[in-house]
């Protein structure tokens, strides 16, 4: 499973230990998480995405995400 | 109360809290990888054992003190290791953690179990061992089996996923 967590957490300027507390886990787990060694429950997914005020899919896939730098440039040639 | 006074008190708290103390009565201490201790235990441990069965009649006590020093150092993996304990509170992927190592860990020593039982009564009855023999091998392997309950489930733990960075786990 492939996650976009660090991306998110990012933009929302938050800290693994915010983002931890947030949805009640360790801030190690957080890191286990983004770094991909853990596969999140259905639970803690939802809690997550819900910290960040988005549906369950777009932080959780299960092909790889497309590169940042890509979709810019696709969205760059769509405009 | 002075500054220096105040300083002082500080300096005291600071220390107190370095020994980890503090954090483990509260159930909060940092949980480590403990990837090489495990090993050492189970080392002096397994080194020990073959000792005793192969020198059971001279100098047994040599694997004796192996296996002791093995199940001394294995005693302490749940400490430190990165294992929470069932009285800590533990999030779903500590949780599993400790799932998967504890299944691991009691496999190991069944399977331990399962060879000893067999090789200790092998023995007997071929008369290799008499039954003082057999029962200071037993002792040691006793001993043996609790140090791989307490080392096989930290291992596990520790060389199945990568150290965080320290960096990345004060975030």
């Amino acid at each position: 499973m492939y996650n976009r967590i660090a991306v998110f957490r990012a933009e929302h300027g938050l800290s693994r230990r915010q983002l931890a507390q947030a949805v009640d886990v360790n801030p190690q787990t957080i890191g286990y998480l983004e770094r991909g060694d853990y596969k999140p429950s259905l639970e803690l997914a939802l809690k997550v995405a819900a910290v960040f005020h988005v549906p369950v899919e777009l932080i959780f896939s299960l092909t790889p995400f497309e590169a940042i730098g890509t979709s810019l440039r696709r969205m760059g040639v769509e405009q | 109360m002075s500054d220096r006074q105040h300083r002082f008190l500080a300096w005291l708290d600071r220390s107190v809290m370095w020994t980890g103390v503090p954090a483990m009565a509260a159930g909060t201490q940092r949980k480590r990888h403990l990837r090489w201790p495990p090993v050492v235990a189970l080392v002096l441990a397994s080194g020990g054992l073959i000792w005793c069965v192969t020198n059971p009649a001279h100098d047994v006590w040599i694997g004796s003190v192996l296996i002791i020093v093995g199940f001394s150092i294995a005693n302490l993996m749940p400490i430190w290791g990165p294992l929470r304990r069932f009285s800590e509170r533990a999030d779903e992927f500590e949780r599993q953690q400790r799932r998967d190592s504890l299944l691991v860990g009691l496999t190991t020593v069944a399977l331990a179990g399962f060879v000893g039982i067999w090789l200790a009564v092998s023995l007997m009855a071929m008369q290799i061992w008499s039954a003082a023999v057999a029962q200071q091998e037993l002792i040691s392997f006793a001993f043996y089996m609790m140090a791989l309950f307490g080392a096989v489930p930290t291992l596990h733990a520790s060389w199945h996923t990568r150290p965080l960075a320290d960096e990345d786990e004060r975030c």
